[in-house]
């Protein structure tokens, strides 16, 4: 596959465009290279983030993998100002995990395949 | 209390999922009415004569095949091509989703009036020979082929047209359906940046730059491209009976396959519809067929109307309507646009039903998703200037691709997206 790290980075920046715009002051990101997969954890005080907005993340990042799609749509990843591409991260990614208290703080962790 | 989600599996939808195995035979079987209906209509051995019609025949924008090879050929033509389509699919594995269906719909629409059992391969070809170059399965490219056939004409014309002797047009044919279907991949991955998903038919835009380049070495070798413009008006009835029987057919089977689908299509017209914006994961697939039913009942009425046309061109127009329904159409997000269009033509030096409005107006709801992210006023300014740039941009690719109205929808979506948010964004 091309463009593999590129990819990776784009997802980061999805995530983190999508905190942003929840009005997280305070985000970390961690991204750690497995032997398999990459992973990827993003936490934030989002307090505008209400239990009806996080469900709907949970469902868009829950969708299945598409390589298919990824292959046409990737670059779109983080690059949207207006409205967030997590349906697509969904589908780049095998695995979710999310985590979060309304209007207090999210939670996601991701998982990649090499 | 803290929520913690664990997994892909535990999401619990409100919509009992359709295998993927009942989603080909629904795709299957609006083929095979196709083909039905063009067995019905007419007698078969003039259907074997305009077959072979439609496939020596020039296939440039705008060449109505039912015209060519007359009304029965065109739909089985159609229909096999969309057969033909779904076997690529299934035969690699492909878990049908509203992406399948939009690229189902719009090229067996298509194949109403420029791809056919023919010309589509060289493109398949040429995609499949970059996904072997890059040591990649040809699974990946799989939609950048289906789609990427709307510059199939290429191959006609060059095979057919070109004033060489024929063991020079031929490898010459062959040579630059390959090569584009050689280029399209990563072009088009490249260019979906530029309207930023926007425009829903990408790889119109791509195929508009293609076929402008490729047109301008042609010129530069003496080849010119005439232009064509093949339209019919005589099947009109017979098709506004088929398609609101096709579209009715939709709605019922999408209630019988979920009962409760007003309330997902509720949900579906709070989206944008930008792209990826794939309904039938995201809703479902009972929701999702009411939606492309409804879509096409509406773009029927509407050439009804306006006293247009019903004819192979305006039914592919509406086909692409209905397929791009399961992937960011939906009735709120493209009613602003076609009404941006009709505006036009009341303002601009055309008529509502002239054949290229009718067209315009249909294909301009690749824009669609500009009404459903930036509302009503900025979805009518992208059809209004939609209906101009479209009659302008033909001459570049002089006809050579189908998707006339994604390229000029892929510069007007490219044009207006970064002066709305200029314009409109706080931070």
């Amino acid at each position: 596959m091309k463009h593999c790290k590129k990819r990776v980075s784009k997802i980061v920046d999805e995530l983190l465009t999508c905190f942003m715009n929840l009005h997280a002051t305070n985000i970390k990101i961690e991204l750690e290279e497995l032997e398999a997969c990459y992973m990827i954890s993003i936490k934030g005080n989002c307090k505008d983030l209400t239990e009806e907005m996080a469900e709907r993340f949970i469902r868009l990042l829950n969708t299945p993998m598409h390589q298919e799609l990824e292959e046409y749509y990737w670059e779109l990843t983080g690059e949207g100002d207006v409205d967030n591409e997590l349906a697509l991260v969904g589908m780049m990614t095998s695995r979710a995990a999310v985590n979060f208290l309304p209007n207090e703080y999210l939670e996601i962790q991701l998982y990649r395949d090499k | 209390m803290n929520k913690i989600y664990q997994g892909k599996q535990k999401i619990e939808y409100e919509f009992k999922p359709v295998s993927s195995s009942k989603k080909y035979v629904i795709l299957v079987s609006y083929c095979l009415a196709m083909i039905v209906f063009g067995l019905i209509t007419t007698p078969f051995r003039e259907i074997f004569a305009g077959m072979s019609q439609i496939v020596s025949g020039t296939d440039l924008l705008v060449t109505d095949y039912l015209v060519v090879g007359g009304l029965g050929a065109a739909f089985v033509n159609a229909g096999l091509v969309g057969l033909i389509s779904i076997y690529l699919l299934f035969r690699n594995k492909i878990a049908p989703s509203g992406i399948t269906f939009a690229a189902i719909w719009l090229i067996t629409g298509f194949s109403l009036f420029g791809k056919n059992i023919f010309n589509i391969w060289f493109i398949f070809s040429g995609v499949a020979i970059f996904a072997k170059y890059q040591k990649e399965s040809f699974t990946k490219y799989i939609y950048i082929a289906l789609f990427g056939a709307a510059l199939s004409p290429i191959v006609t014309q060059v095979m057919f047209k070109l004033d060489k002797p024929l063991f020079i047009r031929i490898p010459v044919g062959i040579l630059v359906g390959l090569s584009v279907g050689f280029i399209l991949p990563p072009l088009s991955s490249y260019l979906v940046r530029v309207h930023q998903g926007f425009s829903l038919y990408n790889i119109g835009f791509t195929a508009g730059i293609i076929g402008t380049v490729y047109v301008a070495i042609f010129r530069s070798f003496g080849f010119v491209i005439p232009n064509t413009f093949i339209w019919s008006t005589e099947y009109h009835q017979v098709l506004g009976w088929y398609l609101i029987t096709l579209f009715v057919s939709m709605v019922v089977l999408g209630f019988m396959l979920n009962p409760k689908a007003f309330k997902g299509l509720k949900n579906i017209y709070k989206m944008p519809g930008r792209l990826v914006s794939d309904f039938i994961i995201l809703e479902g697939m009972g929701s999702t067929l009411v939606n492309m039913g409804i879509n096409g009942i509406f773009a029927t009425l509407y050439i009804l109307v306006i006293k247009g046309t019903l004819n192979g061109p305006t039914v592919g127009g509406i086909f692409a309507i209905v397929g791009f329904s399961a992937f960011g159409k939906h009735f709120r997000n493209i009613l602003p646009v076609i009404a941006g269009v009709v505006l036009g033509s009341l303002a601009q030096i055309w008529s509502i039903n002239d054949p290229s409005i009718q067209l315009a107006a249909l294909f301009s709801t690749t824009l669609a998703p500009i009404a459903g992210e930036f509302g009503w006023g900025f979805g009518i300014l992208a059809g209004f200037l939609h209906s101009s740039v479209v009659l302008n941009v033909g001459y570049l690719h002089a006809g050579l691709n189908l998707y006339n109205n994604g390229f000029a929808g892929g510069i007007v979506a490219a044009t207006l997206i970064p002066i709305i948010e200029a314009l409109g964004k706080e931070d």
